[in-house]
């Protein structure tokens, strides 16, 4: 028998063991229940009907397992939504992955960390394997109106060490596309917004292909290299007052440091940032090791590339165990921010074959 | 149709350890109700025909005049009767107990009964509710609504009477009260129009009655809504610690609560047309971790119609985020400080004409004098007005006053009937 029961959408008849209304679509699974108290469900608005508590969104943590490639963002404990985004693809004989941290002070962050990021990936995706046929094109993928800087162009500002790349054509179509990825995600989070009301993000991107990675970013999200023999590397200048103060001359490092404008970044993304490029890194490591993209709700807590280097090194088991164990670092030491962890392995594994 | 918007402002970070949410719903109501389909519509007049009524006689000629002006304001199709009251209730029209449909021949016959009505006997308003009452219980899908008119104080029937018939009219029907001259009081129809969700107001000259009860009924036929009520959801062991109507006037609706289930009341706020009212909602709960964030109120407008069915027209959240960064806890909302501001300054003309009239000269300077000093902080300029015409400013920013020493009982009944009267936020026009 079937028991009669109705949608308690649209009061259509429904039977017992449907997924779905007919007649409106709502869905009839039962509402879960409260993640808090564990006595009421999830209404619609997603806060509990018997607590009020809100309830883990999808991006309060959220983790990517794609063998050895792992990713973990977590909302932390201090604040009540998870502004961090990420977006991690492997490719053809390779891994890409951008993080982004919605500034807090913007109107909804989360839009444009989450824009950003989707933009950017799809970008550095396709533009790095230009369709068959037209590989002697190296910006096949992109739109042709757009000028594209050339890698001879690029000056890292704070990158010391001169361009590991050897130049080849490998290299260029890597940082034109990491450029074209900035770019693209600046101007989505930029019409978001306007220069009054303009949801904002920082943005660290990579792109990894056999032994060479590229790195790209505005504001404060880092990348380290953390090398399996050899010395650690921080790759990024962060984009803030205490490192401008420092580059100016005006200030020591110890007194930029103290200062409470230190970590207010000083190039963003967003409809009241006016044009930003991308910052760009390029290396071919003698040997394997680890990329590291984050957000400062990690590296507040391991400021340092040893010090991360350290913390990495204690740390064993799949990827996704590895990148779990560094949030749960930041967690333990007082979670004041939303934190991202990527962890890409150079030169990228091949993803095991699940047959 | 009608739409309803449900707008809520309030500053949602609490600190470490808080529990009080505070938040300023504002409810705009804006369009017609469905073209060429007017709603139903009950409406009793009911005027006091007591003895005093012809002390003078200005003022019985003056309520008749007025009342044949609200006659003639009704749409065609309205069902209306006409009371006259004493220390009992009369149905001056129709001659059947019961509502007729105006039309021109039930106008003139209603203005020809009103002209007959013979001033005599005591004052006994709960008799006179109660009689309305009836004629609109039948009536449960129209729109139904009173006009009260009284010159005096309530002494004809025990003070409980009133109460009962409060609590039994309360929900039947709105009612909006006026006072002729200034012999009635003003707790007394505060406390009628309070229960009945309506207006009140001192017409202390007879002659300028009939246009207030024309504007008054104009007013009522414009109402598209009957039941409307605001519902409030609170998470499990919380407190309303109030709900308050702020604007355009202060009323408190916290006992007018009717309970949907254990963390759901619903309060009746009366008949809408195209109109913004705000209310002040005030709930405690327990407090949560920094970083968590707890719905603290749900705030719906529901329609109840006649059937019992429900309709929600809008809905609000009130949340609560907890937050160790002081910058974003301190912070009071603007119009959460606006409004108290002007609660307070309600509280404080009240108290301090109860004092004055007590003779607590003391207490009656402070409290006008706080008042003085509110209304100027809240930019309440009738209500200024009104408190210089009972005391002296020395100095408003300070609220130093001195109680002027002849205050005429219209000053003193006028500003005491203006002191629940707001000014918005000018945030949103």
């Amino acid at each position: 028998m079937t028991a009669v029961l109705s949608c308690p959408g649209c009061a259509e008849p429904v039977g017992s063991g449907d997924g779905f209304c007919e007649a409106c679509g709502r869905s009839l699974k039962p509402a879960p229940a409260c993640a808090r108290c564990g006595v009421g469900t999830v209404d619609d608005d997603g806060y509990c009907t018997a607590c009020g508590a809100r309830q883990p969104g999808p991006g309060d943590h959220a983790e990517v397992d794609l063998a050895d490639v792992a990713g973990v963002t977590d909302r932390g404990l201090r604040h009540h939504r998870n502004e961090d985004a990420m977006a991690v693809v492997r490719t053809d004989g390779g891994v890409v992955a951008v993080v982004c941290d919605g500034v807090s002070v913007s109107p909804r962050p989360q839009d444009a960390s989450r824009l950003a990021c989707d933009t950017a990936v799809a970008v550095l995706a396709t533009g790095f394997d230009p369709p068959a046929g037209s590989a002697d094109r190296t910006d096949a993928a992109l739109p042709a109106d757009i000028p594209l800087p050339r890698a001879g162009d690029s000056a890292p500002l704070g990158a010391d060490a001169p361009l590991a790349g050897d130049g080849s054509g490998a290299d260029a179509t890597a940082e034109a596309a990491t450029r074209e990825a900035a770019l693209r995600a600046a101007a989505a989070v930029a019409a978001l917004g306007t220069p009054e009301s303009a949801p904002a993000c920082t943005y660290v991107s990579a792109l990894v292909r056999g032994g060479t990675f590229t790195v790209g970013w505005i504001g404060d999200s880092r990348a380290y290299w953390l090398p399996a023999d050899g010395a650690p590397e921080l790759l990024t200048v962060d984009d803030s007052w205490a490192v401008e103060m420092v580059a100016h001359g005006l200030m020591t490092a110890e007194q930029a440091n103290a200062d409470r404008r230190a970590h207010a970044i000083t190039r963003w993304l967003g409809a009241d940032a006016g044009p930003v490029g991308a910052r760009v890194v390029t290396r071919s490591p003698t040997g394997p090791g680890t990329l590291l993209l984050c957000s400062d709700g990690l590296w507040n807590y391991l400021p340092t590339a040893e010090a991360l280097a350290a913390r990495y090194a204690d740390l064993t088991g799949p990827a996704v165990d590895r990148a779990r164990a560094l949030v749960g670092h930041a967690l333990a030491a007082g979670g004041h921010d939303n934190i991202t962890v990527v962890l890409l392995p150079v030169p990228t594994p091949p993803e095991e074959d699940p047959s | 149709m009608t739409e309803f918007q449900v707008e809520v402002d309030q500053n949602e970070y609490l600190s470490d350890g808080a529990s009080t949410v505070d938040a300023i719903a504002t409810v705009t109501s804006t369009g017609q109700a469905s073209t060429g389909v007017a709603p139903r519509a009950a409406e009793i007049i009911v005027i006091d025909r007591s003895g005093s009524m012809e002390y003078p006689p200005t003022k019985i000629k003056a309520a008749k005049e007025a009342t044949r002006a609200a006659i003639d304001a009704l749409r065609d199709g309205t069902l209306f009767a006409v009371i006259a009251g004493s220390s009992s209730a009369q149905i001056v029209y129709p001659r059947v107990r019961g509502l007729v449909p105006a039309n021109a021949t039930t106008r003139d016959e209603a203005k020809k009964a009103v002209q007959g009505v013979k001033p005599g006997g005591g004052t006994a308003i709960g008799s006179w509710l109660t009689l309305a009452r009836e004629l609109f219980l039948p009536h449960t899908d129209a729109i139904r609504h009173v006009i009260l008119l009284t010159d005096g104080k309530n002494e004809s029937e025990p003070a409980v009477d009133l109460q009962h018939a409060l609590d039994a009219c309360a929900g039947v029907f709105v009612c909006d009260a006026r006072g002729i001259g200034t012999n009635w009081v003003v707790d007394e129809l505060r406390r009628i129009t309070t229960a009945l969700l309506g207006s009140f107001d001192i017409v202390a000259d007879p002659a300028h009655l009939k246009d207030d009860f024309r504007a008054l009924m104009t007013h009522a036929m414009g109402k598209a809504h009957g039941d409307i009520r605001l519902r409030l959801w609170t998470p499990r062991g919380a407190t309303v610690k109030f709900v308050k109507l702020v604007a355009p006037e202060v009323r408190d609706l916290t006992g007018g609560r009717i309970d949907v289930s254990a963390q759901i009341g619903d309060y009746p706020t009366g008949s809408w047309g195209s109109e913004r009212r705000d209310y002040h909602v005030c709930v405690e709960i327990a407090p949560g971790a920094v970083g968590e964030e707890i719905l603290a109120g749900r705030i719906r407008l529901v329609e109840v119609a006649a059937d019992g069915t429900e309709q929600i027209l809008g809905q609000g959240l009130v949340r609560a985020v907890w937050t160790d960064d002081l910058v974003l806890s301190t912070r009071l909302h603007p119009s959460v400080a606006h409004y108290t501001g002007q609660a307070e300054l309600a509280d404080a003309i009240q108290e301090g004409l109860e004092a004055r009239r007590a003779g607590d000269t003391d207490t009656a300077t402070s409290k006008l004098g706080k008042a003085v000093k509110l209304a100027a902080e809240t930019g309440n300029e009738a209500t200024s007005k009104l408190l210089k015409k009972v005391v002296d400013v020395l100095d408003a920013d300070t609220g130093t006053v001195k109680l002027k020493p002849k205050v005429s009982a219209e000053d003193e009944m006028t500003l005491d009937v203006g002191s629940t009267r707001t000014v918005r936020t000018n945030k949103k026009n």
